[in-house]
């Protein structure tokens, strides 16, 4: 029944299912052997078994950078082999996808155009987060709270509600003197500017400030800080892992946008609609796809494996007081 | 042959003037009027007093990808020697869905390109957007001899006598097949199946002989039960397939759909044909073909080259590709033209309409389309086009690339292989794949399954006409 049931399935999918139901029975096997040994080594064994538990489950999570990297350097003919070849590792890797990717492909530009942009809006995000957030958690106004609550319902409007009226804004600012070539539509500002704010950012960072003591406050105002010396000496430092789990988060979404530098610019086109356009249906040359994928999502691996810990912390920041 | 054209081109000139021509046509449905034709809006004039005093730069986007990316690079430089008026810059866009949004969102900002390529699945909504010139003002300011073009290719990118765009990238579905694997089943690779019972049987021998493991691999693709549907001479949408006036309902739950949507179903449970599931850009059915484990499958002849170049590249041995017309329900039939088109937007400045025009004649030339034809595969939209040496040589050496260009002039002009006008085509897509994906689940019977796609299609269409 089972063999009809998986017969039924996509042969992707059902490979896939098959991977999962081995990895639970694993498990439960696992679990259930835990039981029945003694009481001693009960603690050792239960580790042991959660770490090959985790060791599979990680094996599942990195089998899809892997069969990327992989494919990055097969030629050809050899990615659509069916049944695939059963090899950790080619033995003759084949570079040329890369440098192809790199030049024909155009990924070079695309790169350093979404570098561009990634810093401007992460930049533009911080600066404004830290201001907005500062003002939230130790100034006093009136309408504090209100002005707070509008700032978090932004949150719930979805981007693409304001697509249109921001794509207008972005077309007109073309025709603003002195600045219009710089923010205009096919500009590195008008693929920044509609994201250098955030309702999240300012709201994540307040509430690390507000975690501080109001004590350390007091004592800077004592040694004769002012606003601007209180915010940039004490409490952005103390903000380090809510301000880096920012910086990170806008880092991620900024260069993973698609639609909005598809249609806001030609000339100043960004690494996700690069690639977009590396797929094409060239079965021939599908390593340079694969190339241009890791070429594009390299950074990313490299800023998550460097600041992982700040980005855990920085998401239970604030979590619990206290 | 010669019978069949002829009568074609007679149809096709009365289904034109049944619609009446510019102006003098009386409203065929709720705000459907036939869009007015200014020659003026063409903008030749004013191109040509702007053209003496130097070239006039447009802009032009396009989805052409890779080697005809590359191909159409020095087609606009051979087109730049050619005269000296127009300069052209290119901007490639990653897939007709890309360019399409790039477009609608461009119709709010004025942000738009003064030529641009794009499916022929949009025809309704551009017509409806109101954005661009039809084509027909250029040709009837130009006087242009729209005389050598297929009625075919000229009847899809027409609405109520109306030329609105040019028919340029032309592809359609087509068998593609192992003849090897033909050979070894005992069955003649030169007499490949023109119906779908004819696949039936020969799959059944296939699978006999042990030549391969299915007959047939079969992706889950809209695009494939369009033009089954319309080669067995069912409309996809009422109207006269939205051609009269604007359609209002899908005709999907029809003898021809369900046969169609049966054939598929009792191939796929009786394993003579092998289901490859729905993922778009998903080529499993053509890899099936090189490993053996089918002997046939329907593919665009667009990618035909591509596909070819791989499965006969070593890493298959003995596979032998050969291509054949789409087989449908009865022989006889026609497909409509697929595939990529030229537009001219109206909001560019008239010079740069007229310089677009220009462009559109070159591509649109016999020896354009004769080497889009050898460079790409495509079908040519102009019968001079096949007289052009390259293109006479290239299908003479390698036959299988005339395959989709003699499935288009072939079988009747009627209002089935004329092709369908749908305002939501995707919304309609979406029915026919959600419909036929439940089908081979076992969720549904294939007639069921034809009348979940109707009403799902139907509901589409009524949204989206709602919305006009």
């Amino acid at each position: 029944m089972s063999a009809e049931l998986a017969g039924a399935l996509q042969p992707g999918f059902r490979n896939f299912l098959l991977g999962v139901a081995a990895v639970v029975t694993l498990s439960a096997a696992l679990a259930v052997a835990g039981r029945f040994v003694p009481p001693r080594p009960a603690a050792a064994f239960r580790t042991a078994n959660r770490y090959v538990l985790l060791t599979v489950l990680a094996l599942i999570v990195l089998f899809p950078i892997y069969i990327t990297v992989l494919n990055s350097v097969l030629q050809p003919n050899e990615i659509i082999r069916r049944p695939p070849t059963l090899a950790i590792w080619p033995w003759e890797a084949d570079w040329s996808g890369y440098s192809q990717a790199w030049d024909q492909g155009d990924v070079s530009s695309y790169l350093l155009n979404s570098a561009v942009v990634t810093v401007l809006i992460v930049s533009g995000q911080l600066v404004t987060s830290i201001l907005a957030a500062y003002a939230f958690a130790f100034l006093e106004f009136p309408l504090k709270r209100t002005i707070f609550v509008v700032f978090l319902a932004t949150m719930m409007v979805p981007f693409e509600v304001v697509f249109f009226t921001n794509l207008q804004t972005v077309a007109t600012m073309g025709d603003w003197p002195v600045v219009g070539d710089h923010v205009g539509l096919d500009t590195y500002g008008a693929l920044a500017i509609p994201f250098l704010a955030t309702g999240f950012g300012a709201f994540l960072v307040r509430q690390s400030f507000l975690s501080l003591p109001r004590d350390l406050r007091d004592a800077a105002a004592l040694d004769g800080y002012g606003h601007f010396r209180f915010l940039t000496r004490v409490a952005v430092p103390l903000s380090r892992p809510a301000i880096a789990s920012l910086a990170l988060f806008s880092f991620f979404s900024a260069w993973n946008q698609y639609l909005w530098p598809l249609v806001v610019s030609d000339d100043k086109r960004t690494v996700q609609v690069g690639l977009r356009q590396l797929r094409g249906v060239a079965l021939d040359q599908i390593n340079v796809t694969f190339a241009g994928t890791v070429l594009a999502a390299l950074p990313l691996f490299v800023l998550l494996l460097a600041f992982q810990k700040q980005l855990v912390r920085g998401l239970t920041a604030g979590a619990v007081k206290g | 042959m010669t019978r069949a054209r002829a009568a074609l081109a007679a149809v096709t000139a009365s289904v034109l003037a049944a619609c009446g021509g510019a102006g003098d046509g009386t409203p065929a449905g709720p705000g459907d009027g036939p869009v007015p034709v200014d020659p003026a809006a063409c903008g030749l004039a004013q191109f040509e007093d702007a053209a003496a005093d130097g070239p006039v730069e447009i802009t032009f986007w396009h989805t052409m990808n890779r080697t005809n990316a590359e191909w159409l690079r020095a087609t606009i430089d051979a087109f730049h020697e050619a005269q000296p008026d127009v300069r052209v810059e290119l901007v490639q866009f990653p897939g007709y869905e890309d360019v399409f949004t790039r477009y609608t969102a461009g119709l709010s900002t004025g942000d738009l390109p003064d030529l641009v390529q794009l499916e022929e699945t949009t025809v309704q909504k551009v017509i409806d957007s109101r954005s661009t010139v039809p084509v027909q003002a250029c040709v009837d300011a130009d006087r242009y001899d729209t005389g050598p073009f297929l009625p075919r290719a000229l009847a899809y990118y027409s609405y109520q006598g109306v030329l609105h765009a040019m028919p340029w990238t032309v592809s359609n579905p087509i068998l593609v097949y192992d003849a090897s694997r033909f050979v070894a089943a005992g069955l003649d690779p030169a007499d490949p199946p023109e119906t779908l019972d004819e696949v039936r049987e020969y799959s059944q021998r296939i699978v006999e002989r042990g030549a391969a493991r299915h007959g047939i691999a079969l992706r889950i693709e809209p695009y494939v039960f369009e033009f089954l549907n319309a080669k067995s001479g069912g409309t996809y949408v009422d109207n006269g397939n939205g051609r009269e006036a604007r359609a209002t309902a899908a005709t999907i739950d029809t003898d021809v759909g369900r046969a169609i949507f049966r054939w598929w179903y009792d191939m796929v449970e009786s394993g003579l044909a092998l289901d490859t599931g729905g993922a778009p850009g998903n080529f499993d059915h053509m890899l099936a073909v090189g490993t053996g484990e089918a002997a046939m499958a329907i593919e665009a002849s667009g990618v035909l080259g591509i596909v070819r170049d791989v499965l006969e590249s070593g890493q298959y041995p003995g596979v032998r590709i050969a291509a054949a017309p789409l087989p449908a329900l009865r022989p006889g039939g026609g497909v409509p033209v697929g595939d990529g088109a030229l537009w001219i937007p109206q909001d560019a400045a008239a010079p740069r309409r007229g310089a677009a025009w220009q462009l559109v004649k070159f591509l649109a030339s016999a020896e354009q389309q004769a080497a889009l034809a050898v460079a790409g595969g495509y079908a040519p939209v102009r019968e001079d086009a096949t007289e052009v040496p390259a293109l006479v040589e290239k299908w003479r050496t390698d036959p299988i690339f005339r395959v989709a260009y003699d499935q288009l002039v072939s079988g009747p002009a009627d209002e089935a292989s004329v092709g369908s006008l749908i305002g939501d085509y995707q919304g309609v897509r979406d029915a026919v794949r959600n419909a036929m994906t439940a089908m081979l689940d076992g969720r549904a019977t294939p007639e069921e399954a034809a009348a979940r796609a109707q009403e799902d299609a139907t509901a589409a269409i009524e949204a989206y006409n709602a919305r006009i």
